[in-house]
């Protein structure tokens, strides 16, 4: 696993107030990285600037 | 397998009362429910409380509602006053009962519908097997061996088993139409917003769909008709008047209708490609389109539902992490720890995504696109991947890769039931139906046309034959 995605979620889990155990967070972070991988593709895509979010969405 | 609308006709014929009805509503479910584990409770004395009420409206000679006497079944995110709602979950055991019924399980009651129980599934809907670590794995009907779908698994295997004719069940990612896909039944995904959620446990807000189940198309329609109207109470339920479809037919015109290719081909298994072949045969569609977003709209649901779902339960996961579901705690937990900016980034892609169907629609003439509802027929259960063309994928985030993108931007999706001659033996699969927002009427009339064609139909349940 990709060491600084270890880090990220380590100190992500702090700063929100998890308290889990080693073999907890390894989990996390294995599932972490599967969203990550998803969101880096996501991240690539370079939107019009007035696109805007769709918050609440109703087609 | 008995239809909602042969019951209602039954009981207004002098044939049977809702008592009967029920009476063989509840020997069904005692024989066959050891096999499939799609109920987690019974609520058998309301459902007599309920019969009663219709037999006295016959007795009186009064007009009976829509769905009198049809017994039916709820997905157990929905409220059922008195008992907890536990959506799957064993941390929500301890929650007070609920107060009042769910909005739709009260539409449910005034259309004269027994409600008989509440049904397996994921837990806070979050998976696509109903492979519960609480309450067990919910079976196919067709193949014992074999998942029946989630998250609303309970659902589609109580009304594939011919154990109630209708059922209620959520759809965030494609919890309706995956196990309608596997179970071999029609299910419906509504506009989101058209239906409310008032009363339902919820998961992803902004993604969460309610809808029905029915092994009949017409029965289908007739429930969903009974479930419509606007409800001020959920802020995302639309103040829109009801549209019945009724048994009205819009012409169903096959240049108008296209498959959907690229994405949707791709991640389609053998059996999936040949039913969605034989609709298109059989509604005359010969253009395949592709929406080039697809897989940008299937990534942004994921990252919207890990953010929201995390975000509702993060507080409990650090009180209760080891009652959470183990197959999903640290996915939620994960989803919890996404930067904002990721979630801005899918707010941004679902916008645009919204804007190349329409295009879509508008600018080829469309009114209906057809794509398989899951990538592969029923897996067996405890596996953890399906394969596709050669290529192993995990399977319970791939088995919503076709459906994930289609509720990202809230179009109605009817989801039929085809049997190809390819893949397994004897079990079915799904194909999605997806119109324009608010046209359920379109998805409906098509579904209805593939079952007078013979097209798309439910079967007795293989397991009991």
């Amino acid at each position: 696993m990709d060491d600084d995605i270890r880090a990220y979620v380590a100190q992500a889990l702090r700063l929100q107030g998890y308290q889990l155990g080693e073999a907890q967070e390894a989990g996390v972070a294995a599932a972490f990285e599967g969203i990550a991988a998803i969101a880096a593709v996501l991240m690539q895509d370079e939107l019009p600037l007035a696109l805007e979010p769709a918050p609440v969405f109703l087609p | 397998m008995r239809r909602a609308l042969d019951i209602v006709a039954r009981i207004k014929a002098g044939e049977a009362s809702a008592l009967d009805v029920l009476a063989e509503t509840e020997a069904l479910i005692a024989a066959r429910d050891p096999v499939l584990n799609s109920f987690t409770s019974l609520c058998l004395q309301r459902a007599r409380v309920e019969a009663v009420a219709v037999d006295a409206l016959c007795a009186a000679g009064k007009p009976l509602p829509p769905l009198a006497g049809v017994p039916y079944a709820v997905k157990n995110l929905f409220d059922i006053a008195g008992e907890v709602t536990v959506a799957g979950g064993r941390v929500n055991r301890a929650n007070p009962p609920a107060g009042a019924d769910a909005e739709l399980v009260r539409r449910m009651r005034a259309a004269g519908a027994v409600l008989v129980g509440a049904l397996n599934m994921d837990e806070h809907a979050y998976g696509f097997t109903t492979e519960n670590s609480h309450y067990g794995v919910t079976r196919n009907p067709h193949d014992a061996s074999r998942i029946a779908g989630g998250s609303s698994g309970g659902s589609a295997a109580a009304v594939a088993g011919g154990l109630v004719p209708l059922a209620l069940g959520s759809d965030t990612n494609g919890s309706i139409r995956v196990p309608s896909s596997l179970c071999g039944i029609f299910g419906l995904k509504p506009t989101f917003g058209r239906l409310p959620r008032t009363g339902s446990f919820p998961f992803v807000h902004s993604l969460d769909h309610l809808g029905p189940f029915a092994a009949d198309i017409d029965d289908l329609a007739a429930v969903y008709d009974a479930l419509q109207g606007p409800d001020a109470s959920d802020p995302a339920c639309a103040p829109r008047a009801a549209e019945p479809v009724g048994h009205a037919a819009p012409g169903i015109r096959g240049e108008r209708v296209a498959v959907l290719g690229g994405w949707f081909g791709r991640q389609a298994g053998d059996a999936a490609r040949e039913a969605v072949q034989l609709v298109a045969a059989a509604l005359g569609a010969a253009r395949s389109v592709e929406w080039q977003g697809a897989e940008a709209a299937r990534s942004a649901a994921f990252l919207i539902t890990g953010s929201e779902g995390g975000a509702l339960h993060r507080a409990r996961l650090m009180r209760q992490y080891e009652d959470y579901e183990p197959l999903s705690r640290d996915r939620l937990i994960a989803g919890s720890l996404m930067p904002s900016a990721w979630l801005a980034q899918a707010q941004r892609v679902r916008r645009r995504a919204h804007e190349e169907v329409m295009a879509l629609f508008a600018g080829a003439g469309l009114d209906l696109l057809i794509a398989p509802a899951t990538p592969v027929q029923a897996t067996v259960a405890g596996a953890s991947t399906l394969q596709i063309g050669g290529r192993a994928l995990p399977l319970r985030a791939s088995m919503g890769l076709l459906t994930q993108p289609i509720s990202c931007i809230g179009l109605p999706v009817c989801t039929v039931p085809v049997w190809p001659a390819s893949g397994e033996p004897g079990l079915p699969i799904g194909v999605q139906l997806i119109a324009p927002p608010w046209r359920e009427d379109l998805c409906l009339a098509a579904a209805r046309l593939l079952a007078r064609q013979g097209v798309a139909m439910a079967r007795e349940p293989g397991v009991f034959a």
